[in-house]
């Protein structure tokens, strides 16, 4: 079976819908799930964690030692975005 | 009919890199590039075209505008190939075969090309044969019907640079009128599978 890889636009995606469909009861998630389900190594996941708060589609919420993260409303309006631009590409075979 | 072709050009356009202003994908700002250069091709030709039917000389004393506007064409062509190739290279697809298969098939049909027209064609045309295989292949992965309505339309696209390549040896023929109609053809079975999208009304929002 072939290897798919998945683009940096789409390891976004599976996050902020991590973000969006595991926020328990709008307490976020917690970094293990993420790297989990997003299937992404933590040096990797940090980085884009660290540039999707910046970008305002993630809040970061300090918890003892560690962080959750919830998706913001920016972040849902992305993840529409993203979806609607996504089908557009694929229609094309491409991938975003 | 090209004016036609420049406004659905322009719709596809306009969506692609609205779609790169929201999201920021390179992908979307090469699919804006392309169809905004198809777009100003199918212009530029319209505009040869009705000048030589406004002056009554007909269209040959303004070449260079259409050897221009079919450059553009050939450029937004190339953007499209340049996106399959760059995934085929991450998917290990079978690009650089047909890159190779390209290469060695461009003399054939640059042979009889006394003129810079015929060999933008040609190149045009191996660029669209290119990018109609790929995303044919990308359907047997995804069984998606838009996209084999999109490498039909490349193919259209394609078969009408073959025939206008094909008007160098019957000048004056039928040839021009069937390959704009064929050329009209394929760019519209493109935008068919994405009438669904809301092409023309794009909210703008943020870029990772």
């Amino acid at each position: 079976m072939a290897v798919v890889y998945r683009s940096h636009f789409q390891i976004i995606a599976d996050i902020l819908n991590i973000a969006r469909d595991y926020n328990d009861g709008g307490s976020g998630v917690n970094i293990t799930l993420l790297i989990r389900k997003a299937n992404v190594s933590y040096g990797r996941i940090t980085k884009i964690l660290a540039r999707l708060v910046d970008a305002g589609l993630l809040q970061e919420i300090p918890e003892d030692k560690t962080c959750r993260y919830k998706i913001s409303e920016r972040g849902m309006e992305f993840l529409q975005a993203y979806t609607k631009f996504h089908e557009f590409v694929e229609s094309f075979g491409l991938k975003a | 009919m090209n004016l036609l072709g420049f406004g659905i050009g322009l719709l596809i356009a306009k969506f692609a890199y609205s779609g790169y202003r929201s999201v920021g994908s390179p992908t979307l700002l090469r699919l804006g590039f392309a169809f905004a250069a198809i777009s100003f091709g199918f212009l530029l030709i319209w505009i040869h075209s009705i000048t030589g039917i406004v002056s009554g000389d007909g269209p040959s004393n303004l070449a260079s505008l259409l050897v221009i506007g079919l450059g553009s064409q050939a450029v937004g062509y190339f953007f499209l190939a340049f996106s399959h190739s760059i995934q085929s290279l991450t998917f290990k697809h079978m690009a650089p075969a047909f890159a190779l298969v390209s290469l060695v098939i461009a003399p054939f049909f640059v042979i009889p090309g006394n003129s810079i027209e015929h060999i933008i064609r040609s190149i045009s045309f191996i660029l669209l044969v290119y990018g109609a295989t790929q995303t044919i292949v990308s359907y047997m992965w995804s069984r998606r019907k838009g996209t084999l309505v999109i490498a039909s339309g490349l193919g259209m696209l394609a078969l009408g640079e073959f025939i206008g390549w094909y008007n160098f040896i019957y000048p004056g023929s039928m040839f021009y009128y069937i390959s704009v109609t064929a050329k009209i053809a394929g760019i519209s079975a493109i935008f068919v599978p994405l009438y669904r999208f809301p092409i023309g009304r794009v909210k703008v929002g943020s870029s990772v």
